[in-house]
């Protein structure tokens, strides 16, 4: 069985209507321990409840909140961000150069958490104009603490709730692009370990939509060292016990690569790749590489786009 | 000479505490202003540190019979605290340079190979430099327990203060 996150169980919401559902903690609990992880279970078992053993929602929201805000700073030390935009910047320039190229492209993070990518990208404006930013999340406390963040600074992006398998071209699109035509590029990061089996192929198949020309969704990378390095570094960096425990979970639930590149190919006519794979590429110099899916007309000027860096690709396509 | 070497090294290290005491409570992306205010914060009570070192230093000088013996016991401790210490903040120091002026792939290979380890290492090795300046000498092992739990606690004490919250 694949090891659980304490934060995957403590919210719960309705896929339709996006309501939060409530979560009995002795549900959390005994889950973790029919998993055999007991420090989880411990952890779950220190959650304040409401009447009837509900969770708190207000102190979950605070405490994923404050979680997500260390996790930040491990995203940040690895330079995530910048990771992501050495790969969008050829992946655009790619985009725009075909014939039928949009006038603007929206970028959207599936899975934002707090939005620090879609913020960093905002901040430092590495993407070129006629980019639209927009972080999706379930989740309404950290859409609300990203917005938070992003409005402190004034920096032009914005967040909205959206379920992942279900992609909502109307709640990602602002009302003064509706009338451009626009091409979506979908990006995730420390997203893709969190679904499993069905929902990995589902969450691929909800970008096959008309209007994606490609999706770049970096996780971590399942090398030997992996396991022990998210242990290392979570209990290094992060304070609370719910981060480092969700933070040494996570490396032992990553994919590797043929599996993303069989579930990636859901999102068929995007051609599926894989950047850095990790058979060819320093575990400790590549922490998480990226699933890639290019709309079959844009591969061309992409490994064009990539110049040298084309060689570190692997996929379908060669 | 020892002393300002152990002076400069704890004030280096009270500046990345207050850094580190504030990582992971602000969320925003410029954040230069942040940080540089959070590496003051753990200065402060760096300098506290070093005061109350220094206090210690020399009432157990003035307690001596031979206050040259002693000072010269206090030295060669000070320098084998340093044979401890200074090797692992020359690693930190390069591991640094990396992270800053490297590429994001060396920058990762810093902070896997170098600084994130670094860190967790970071209280065993000013244990063991306090173990070993204290070595068969009660005087330098009053001063080193001193400044070395000291050090120890500035970061817990800036987060407190000031970052146990998100900000």
């Amino acid at each position: 069985m694949s090891r659980l996150e304490v934060s995957d169980l403590i919210v719960d919401h309705c896929p339709d209507s996006l309501e939060r559902v409530p979560v009995a903690r002795a549900d959390v609990v005994a889950t973790l321990r029919a998993a055999r992880q007991f420090q989880g279970a411990r952890i779950a078992a220190r959650l304040p409840v409401l009447d009837g053993g509900v969770l708190d929602p207000a102190y979950v929201d605070r405490r994923l909140v404050a979680v997500h805000t260390e996790l930040q700073r491990l995203s940040e030390e690895l330079r995530i961000p910048e990771r992501l935009a050495h790969l969008l910047r050829p992946l655009l320039a790619a985009v725009r150069s075909t014939r039928d190229a949009p006038d603007r492209i929206r970028v959207v993070d599936i899975g934002c958490g707090l939005g620090h990518v879609v913020r960093w990208l905002a901040a430092h404006d590495v993407l070129g104009p006629g980019v639209e930013l927009v972080g999706a999340d379930l989740h309404a406390a950290l859409v609300a603490e990203a917005t938070r963040l992003a409005d402190d600074e004034g920096l032009p992006c914005r967040f909205v709730r959206a379920n992942a398998f279900r992609l909502d071209t109307t709640a990602t699109t602002a009302p003064e692009a509706a009338a451009a035509r626009t091409a979506t590029v979908y990006i995730s990061t420390g997203l893709l370990h969190h679904l499993r089996g069905p929902d990995l192929h589902a969450f691929f198949a909800a970008q096959a939509s008309p209007g994606t020309v490609a999706f770049c969704h970096y996780d971590i990378a399942t090398t030997r060292i992996a396991p022990f390095g998210a242990w290392l570094f979570h209990h290094a960096r992060m304070r609370d016990p719910l981060g480092r425990h969700d933070g040494a979970a996570s490396a032992r639930r990553a994919h590797d690569d043929t599996t993303l590149l069989h579930a990636a190919h859901a999102a068929h006519p995007l051609v599926p790749l894989i950047h850095e794979p990790t058979g060819a590429s320093n575990p400790l110099c590549t922490t998480l590489r990226p699933v890639l899916g290019v709309r079959p007309d844009i591969l061309a000027p992409l490994r064009a786009a990539l110049g040298k860096d084309a060689r570190r690709l692997r996929g379908a396509a060669g | 000479m020892s002393v300002v070497l152990l002076a400069a090294l704890g004030m280096i290290d009270a500046a990345l505490a207050g850094f580190r005491a504030s990582s992971g409570r602000n969320g925003r992306i410029r954040r230069r202003a942040a940080d540089l205010r959070a590496a003051r914060r753990g200065v402060l009570p760096g300098v506290f540190v070093l005061a109350t070192s220094a206090a210690v230093a020399l009432v157990v000088l003035g307690a001596a019979d031979d206050r040259g013996t002693r000072y010269a016991e206090l030295d060669a401790a000070a320098w084998r605290m340093l044979a401890v210490l200074l090797p692992y903040a020359g690693i930190v120091a390069v591991s640094m340079l990396c992270y800053l002026a490297g590429s994001f792939r060396l920058a990762t290979f810093a902070i896997l190979a170098g600084l994130g380890p670094l860190t967790m290492v970071r209280p065993l090795l000013v244990v063991g430099g306090v173990v070993a300046a204290g070595w068969a000498t009660p005087a330098g092992a009053a001063v080193a327990a001193t400044a070395g739990s000291g050090i120890l606690l500035v970061e817990p004490y800036v987060h407190r203060r000031w970052y146990r919250t998100p900000i």
